[in-house]
C-alpha cells in the first residue's frame, strides 16, 4: 500500500478527505438493501397480518427506507465531525451501552421470556454494543500504547471489557452478537499489537468457551452437529440452511431476477433478515452475489487503507477495527448461508432489515469516514508546515500565487 | 517486524508516536477477505457446480388454509342457469370455549342477531352442553348451517364483547367459540323451474339429493375443508390438486319447453281434478328429455318441504319414482312385438266376442261391449283388451313376450341419469317375481296391467317404435364442462328391441288407429301418432276399479318423421276417468307447444321443405 496522495483539487471543499470509493459501496449496498427489503418484505407481512386484516405490502420497506435516511443522516453528521472529539465520550459511551444491555435483560426477565429489543422492538442493544466496543477498545488500546502486552495492564483489563459486554449480550441470549464482540476483542488486541502468545491465549480460551457453548448452550448441540453433517452432505444440513442452499443453487449463474425468489415464500426461515444472502444469491446469481461480496470487500480495502493513514494510534485502531468488524460481520453471515461456518443469528448489514444494525453499521461509516477526513487534514497541514506545495486553487486558505500557464490552457 | 518502509508508517513514527505494525493490519484484512473468497468459492460450487443438483426433490413447505370451492352450476341446453351457489358462511358455536354461566347470554345475543327464539336457542344449546359433557355429542356444534355475509358481520361484532369474568377476576374474551366458516346455499335464478328434475342441495349435509343434484353429486360436489397448500403463491403446480374445480352441467331440458309442459301439467291437473300430473317430451333419436314436468311440483330446495312432498306423493320426481300399471298405451309395445315376432301383421283378423277367457277368468273390453271381426289396426283404434290379451297369450306366447318385454327395458331401471329412479316390475313365469304367476297374468300385461312401469321406462319403450328399433338410455345431460374441458353425453344404443321394418309398421299402425276413437289427440296440420292408456287401479279391499284410473298418453309427432316423443300421465282424474277424455287433450296441447317453441313446421310445408319419408 503505497502514499496516496488525498486529491483536495477535485472535491468540493466539504467532501474534502473522505474516501470516495467507500462511500460508493456503502451507498450502493445500502440501496441494494433497500431493494432486498422490498423483495422480502411483503411476505413477511403477509404472514404476520392477522387474517382478514388488510396487508401492507411496503410497510418494512418503508421503515427501513427510515432508517437508511436516519443511518444516512448520522454518518454525515459523523463524517463531519471529527473523531478525536469523542475520545473521551468513551467510558460513557460502554457504561451506556452497558446499562441499555441489563435494561433488555431485566424487562425480558419481567416478562417472562426472550428479548433483546427495547422501546418497543425497535431498538436492539446488542447491535449497539458491536460498534461501542470497538469505539471503547480503540480509545483504552490506544492509550495503553506498549503497555498492553503486559498482562496485568492489557489483556486482563480487556478481557474483562470484552467478557462484560459479551457476557450481557450472552445472557439475552444471543450468541451470535456475543461472539462477534469477542471477535472484535481479539482483532482489536492483534491490530494494537498484542503478543502472539498472549493472542494464542485468547484463541485457546475462545475455543474452550466455544466447545462449552455447543455443549450446554440451548441449540448450540443441534447447531454443531447440523454444521458438521452439512459439511458431509449439504442435504443433511439444519432447515434454514438447507433451504438457504436451495436458494442459492436455484439462482444459478445470473439469477432468477429480481423479486422473482421463490424460497423466500416457500420456507426459507427470516428471508428479509438473516437468510437475506440466499435470496440476493437466488435473484442475482453467482454474478450479483460475487458483486455483493466484492462491494464488501471494498468496505474493508477502503477502511484498513484510512486505518494505515490515519493521524494518530486511537484513529488507526477505530479505522482499523471497523473495518473488519463490518467485513468479518457480512462474510460470516454469507459464509453461515453457504454452510461454511456453523448457523449464527447474525445480519449481513446494509442488507437485512432490521433498524438498530442499519444504523450502526452507517454510524461505523461515518467514523470511518471522519477518520479519513481527520488524516486528509493532518497530510495537509505537513504540506503546509514545509511549504513545499502549493495549491494553484487557493484551496489551501492561503494567499494566490500567478498562475504558470494561461488559464484557457489549465482548462483544456 | 515493523514495516520500515511504509511511507505512512514513516510518518507516524516521525509524530513520536509507538512503531506501527502495519503487517498486522494487512494479516488482518486478509483473513476477512480470504473468508469472503471462500464463500465466493462455496457459492460457485453450490450455483454452477454439481451441488446444484442437490435439491430437485426438496419440498417447499406448506400450510393449511380453509377452501370452500363452491358447487357447480347447472344449466338447461340453451346455457340458462337453473342452479348456482350464493356464498355465506356456516356459524358453529365450541361449548368448550362458553363457560356455564354465560350460556344464556350467549343464546340470547345469538337469537337476536340471527332473529330465532331465544329460549329455543337457548334449550338447543343446553341439551349440546348437557350431551357433549356427558360425552355423547361433539363439542362443537353446528348452530346454523348458512348465514349471509351481513349477517355473519354482525355476528362477529356482537361476539366481539363477549366477555366473561375468570376466577382470578380477569376479562377473557370468548369470542373463539363462534367459528364461521365458507359455505354457501344453492339459489334457483329460474324458481321451481324444473325443481323436480334438478333435485335439491340439503343445507345440513351439503350434498344433493334426487334429481340431478343427486345423481352427478360427485361432480357437482362443492370442495371445502382445510387443505395443505405449499407457500408458493404462483405455483399452478402446488395449486392443481386441490382446486380441482366441480364440473358445469349443462342439461339437455330446454326451459321454455319445460316451463310450457309444467304450465300444461298444471292446467291439466285444475282441468282434470287429479291428484298428479307428469308431462314428458323427449328426442327418440337420442334420448334427450326435452322436457320433465310434474303437478304439483315440489318447492324450491327446502329439506322438509321437500320430504313433505316426498311422503306425500310418494315420490319427489313421480315421473320416475313411481311406477304404475300403464293400462292400454302398453299395447304399442305387446304390438309391437307381435309384428316384430311376425306373429301378427296389421291385417291379420281377431274375432272378438267380448270377453275372452284365460286361466279360468274373464278378460273383458273397457266398454264390456262385443266388437266382432277388427283387424290389429282396429284391436288398436277401439282398444281392445280381448285382442291384445290373446295376441300376448295365443300369438306371442309368455317365452317371446317376456323376452320383448325385457329387451323393451321393462323392470329394470331405464338409466336415466336422475337419483332415484325406480324401476318398477312384473310377475313372470321364471325366476324372481314368478310366485302365483298364472297365464291370465301374461295376458293382462298384454294390455298394460298387472304390471308397474314409470313415465321414463313408457317414453324409452315408445322410442324404441318412434326411432326405428332402437332402446336408447334416455338422459337428462348434455354435457359436462369439468377443468376446462367438455365432455359431451354420448347417446347409448342398448339394443335393437324390432326391426326398422316392423317399428315402420307399427308407427303407420298407431297414425291409422289413433282417429278412430281419439279425436282429441289430434292436432290441425300436424299428423300425430299415439295410443291411450286407461288403466284402473287397484283399490285395498276392492280389487280393480273403473272408477279410480291411472289416464295416460303416449305418442309422437310427426307421425312420419317421429321428432318429438311426449308421454302424459294423470293420476286419477276425477271429471272423466278415460284417458280419452282428460289425457289425449293434454297431448294434443303438448304438441302444439312444441310445434311452436320448438319451430316444427306444419306437415304441409314441411312436405315442400324436404321430400316425405317414409312412414
Amino acid at each position: 500500500m503505497g502514499e496516496r496522495t488525498v486529491s483536495t483539487s477535485r472535491m468540493p471543499r466539504w467532501l474534502q478527505g473522505t474516501d470516495g470509493w467507500l462511500l460508493l459501496a456503502v451507498v450502493i449496498l445500502a440501496l441494494w438493501g433497500l431493494v432486498m427489503v422490498y423483495s422480502t418484505g411483503a411476505e413477511v407481512e403477509v404472514l404476520r397480518t392477522p387474517q382478514g386484516a388488510a396487508v401492507d405490502p411496503l410497510a418494512l420497506f418503508r421503515r427501513q427506507a427510515m432508517f437508511v435516511a436516519i443511518g444516512a443522516a448520522l454518518a454525515v453528521l459523523l463524517a463531519a465531525i471529527d473523531y478525536r472529539r469523542w475520545e473521551r465520550w468513551a467510558p460513557l459511551v460502554l457504561i451506556g451501552t452497558w446499562l441499555a444491555l441489563l435494561a433488555v435483560l431485566v424487562l425480558s426477565r419481567l416478562s417472562g421470556g426472550v428479548g433483546r429489543f427495547l422501546l418497543g422492538g425497535s431498538f436492539q442493544p446488542s447491535e449497539i454494543a458491536k460498534v461501542a466496543t470497538v469505539f471503547y477498545l480503540a480509545v483504552w488500546l490506544a492509550r495503553r500504547g506498549e503497555k498492553i502486552n503486559d498482562r496485568e495492564y492489557g489483556l486482563m483489563p480487556l478481557g474483562f471489557l470484552v467478557g462484560v459486554s459479551g457476557g450481557l449480550v450472552m445472557l439475552e441470549p444471543d450468541f451470535s452478537a456475543a461472539a462477534t464482540i469477542v471477535g472484535i476483542g481479539f482483532l482489536m488486541f492483534f491490530l494494537a499489537g498484542g503478543s502472539l502468545r498472549q493472542l494464542l491465549l485468547v484463541v485457546v480460551a475462545a475455543v474452550a468457551g466455544g466447545a462449552l457453548v455447543v455443549l450446554f448452550y440451548p441449540q448450540g448441540l443441534s447447531r454443531w452437529s447440523g454444521y458438521v453433517a452439512g459439511l458431509r452432505d449439504p442435504r443433511q444440513a439444519a432447515y434454514q440452511i438447507r433451504l438457504a442452499m436451495a436458494a442459492v443453487s436455484r439462482g444459478g449463474l445470473l439469477g432468477v431476477g429480481p423479486g422473482q425468489s421463490q424460497l423466500k415464500v416457500s420456507g426459507l426461515p427470516l428471508a428479509h433478515t438473516d437468510s437475506v444472502f440466499a435470496v440476493v444469491a437466488e435473484e442475482f446469481g453467482l454474478v450479483g452475489a460475487a458483486v455483493m461480496i466484492f462491494l464488501f470487500g471494498v468496505v474493508v480495502w477502503r477502511g484498513i487503507g484510512i486505518a494505515l493513514r490515519a493521524p494518530d494510534r486511537y484513529g488507526r485502531l477505530l479505522a482499523g477495527g471497523l473495518a473488519l468488524w463490518l467485513g468479518l460481520e457480512a462474510f460470516a453471515n454469507m459464509a453461515m448461508i453457504v454452510n461454511v461456518l456453523p448457523l449464527g443469528g447474525n445480519t449481513l448489514p446494509l442488507i437485512s432489515y432490521g433498524g438498530s444494525s442499519l444504523v450502526t453499521t452507517l454510524v461505523a461509516v461515518g467514523l470511518l469516514q471522519s477518520v479519513a477526513r481527520a488524516s486528509a487534514r493532518a497530510q495537509q497541514a505537513e504540506r503546509s508546515d514545509t511549504g513545499a506545495v502549493v495549491s494553484l486553487r487557493g484551496r489551501d486558505r492561503r494567499r494566490r500565487v500567478s498562475r504558470a500557464v494561461r488559464s484557457a490552457s489549465v482548462r483544456r | 517486524m515493523n514495516h520500515p518502509v511504509t511511507p505512512s508508517s514513516a510518518g507516524t513514527s516521525r509524530r513520536g508516536q509507538a512503531s506501527f505494525p502495519v503487517w498486522r493490519y494487512l494479516v488482518a484484512a486478509g483473513a476477512v477477505l480470504t473468508l469472503g473468497a471462500v464463500v465466493l468459492a462455496r457459492l460457485a460450487m453450490l450455483q454452477l457446480g454439481p451441488d446444484r443438483r442437490l435439491w430437485a426433490d426438496l419440498q417447499p413447505s406448506t400450510y393449511s388454509e380453509y377452501v370452500y370451492i363452491p358447487r357447480g352450476l347447472i344449466y338447461d341446453r340453451n346455457g340458462h342457469l337453473l342452479a348456482g351457489d350464493v356464498l355465506g358462511y356456516e356459524v358453529d358455536l365450541n361449548l368448550a370455549l362458553v363457560p356455564k354461566a354465560e350460556l344464556s347470554r350467549v343464546a340470547r345475543d345469538l337469537a337476536a342477531v340471527l332473529r330465532m327464539d331465544p329460549a329455543q336457542v337457548e334449550v338447543h344449546l343446553q341439551e349440546a352442553q348437557a350431551k357433549a359433557d356427558a360425552g355423547r355429542g361433539p363439542v362443537l356444534i353446528r348452530l346454523v348451517p348458512y348465514v349471509s355475509d351481513e349477517q355473519k358481520d354482525a355476528l362477529e361484532q356482537m361476539a366481539s364483547s363477549w366477555f366473561y369474568l375468570n376466577a382470578k377476576g380477569k376479562r377473557v374474551s370468548f369470542r373463539g367459540a363462534l367459528q364461521m366458516y365458507r359455505t354457501a346455499r344453492r339459489a334457483h335464478p329460474a324458481g321451481d323451474l324444473a325443481a323436480n328434475v334438478l333435485g335439491i342441495v340439503s343445507e345440513w349435509d351439503g350434498k344433493g339429493h334426487y334429481g340431478v343434484e343427486g345423481y352427478y353429486e360427485g361432480v357437482l360436489r362443492a370442495r371445502r375443508g382445510w387443505f395443505r397448500r405449499p407457500f408458493a403463491p404462483w405455483s399452478a403446480a402446488g395449486d392443481r390438486h386441490l382446486r380441482k374445480s366441480p364440473a358445469t352441467l349443462y342439461l339437455t331440458i330446454d326451459s321454455a319447453l319445460q316451463a310450457a309442459a309444467e304450465e300444461e301439467a298444471r292446467r291439466a291437473l285444475e282441468n282434470t281434478k287429479s291428484e298428479s300430473a307428469v308431462i314428458i317430451v323427449a328426442n327418440p333419436h337420442t334420448g334427450e328429455i326435452l322436457a320433465m314436468a310434474v303437478a304439483p311440483r315440489p318447492t324450491d330446495d327446502d329439506r322438509d318441504a321437500a320430504l313433505a312432498y316426498k311422503a306425500k306423493y310418494q315420490g319427489f320426481n313421480l315421473a320416475i319414482e313411481k311406477p304404475y300399471e300403464p293400462g292400454s298405451v302398453f299395447k304399442v309395445i305387446t304390438m309391437a312385438a307381435a309384428i316384430d315376432a311376425g306373429v301378427v301383421t296389421p291385417d291379420t283378423v281377431y274375432h272378438d266376442t267380448g270377453v275372452y277367457k284365460v286361466s279360468g277368468r274373464g278378460i273383458p273390453n273397457w266398454d264390456r261391449g262385443a266388437w266382432g271381426d277388427q283387424t290389429m289396426v282396429g284391436c288398436l283404434g277401439y282398444s281392445l283388451n280381448t285382442c291384445l290379451a290373446a295376441v300376448a297369450h295365443d300369438k306371442l306366447g309368455k317365452k317371446r313376450f317376456y323376452t320383448y318385454l325385457a329387451a323393451f327395458g321393462f323392470g329394470r331401471e331405464s338409466g336415466v341419469d336422475l337419483a332415484e329412479e325406480q324401476p318398477g316390475g312384473y310377475r313372470h313365469d321364471f325366476g324372481q317375481y314368478s310366485d302365483g304367476w298364472t297365464d291370465y297374468d301374461l295376458a293382462a300385461q298384454g294390455f298394460g296391467q298387472a304390471i308397474l312401469v314409470n313415465p321414463v321406462q313408457m317414453v324409452a319403450a315408445l322410442s324404441v317404435v318412434a326411432n326405428g328399433g332402437y332402446l336408447i338410455t334416455p338422459h337428462v345431460l348434455k354435457y359436462e364442462i369439468e377443468e376446462g374441458r367438455t365432455y359431451p353425453y354420448h347417446p347409448q344404443v342398448q339394443q335393437q328391441v324390432i326391426s326398422a321394418e316392423a317399428a315402420r309398421t307399427m308407427r303407420q299402425m298407431l297414425h291409422e288407429a289413433l282417429p278412430m276413437e281419439t279425436k282429441t289427440a289430434l292436432v290441425p296440420g300436424y299428423s300425430v301418432a299415439g295410443k291411450t292408456g286407461t288403466a284402473q287401479i287397484a283399490v285395498p279391499g276392492q280389487g280393480y276399479s273403473w272408477s279410480v284410473t291411472n289416464a295416460s298418453f303416449g305418442g309422437w309427432f310427426p307421425a312420419d318423421d317421429p321428432q318429438y316423443v311426449i308421454y302424459i300421465w294423470l293420476q286419477r282424474p276425477r271429471t272423466s276417468p278415460w284417458a280419452s277424455v282428460v289425457a289425449a287433450p293434454v297431448f294434443a296441447e303438448m304438441v302444439k307447444r312444441v310445434a311452436v317453441l320448438e319451430k316444427v313446421p306444419p306437415d304441409d310445408v314441411r312436405a315442400k321443405l324436404q321430400p316425405p319419408a317414409q312412414p
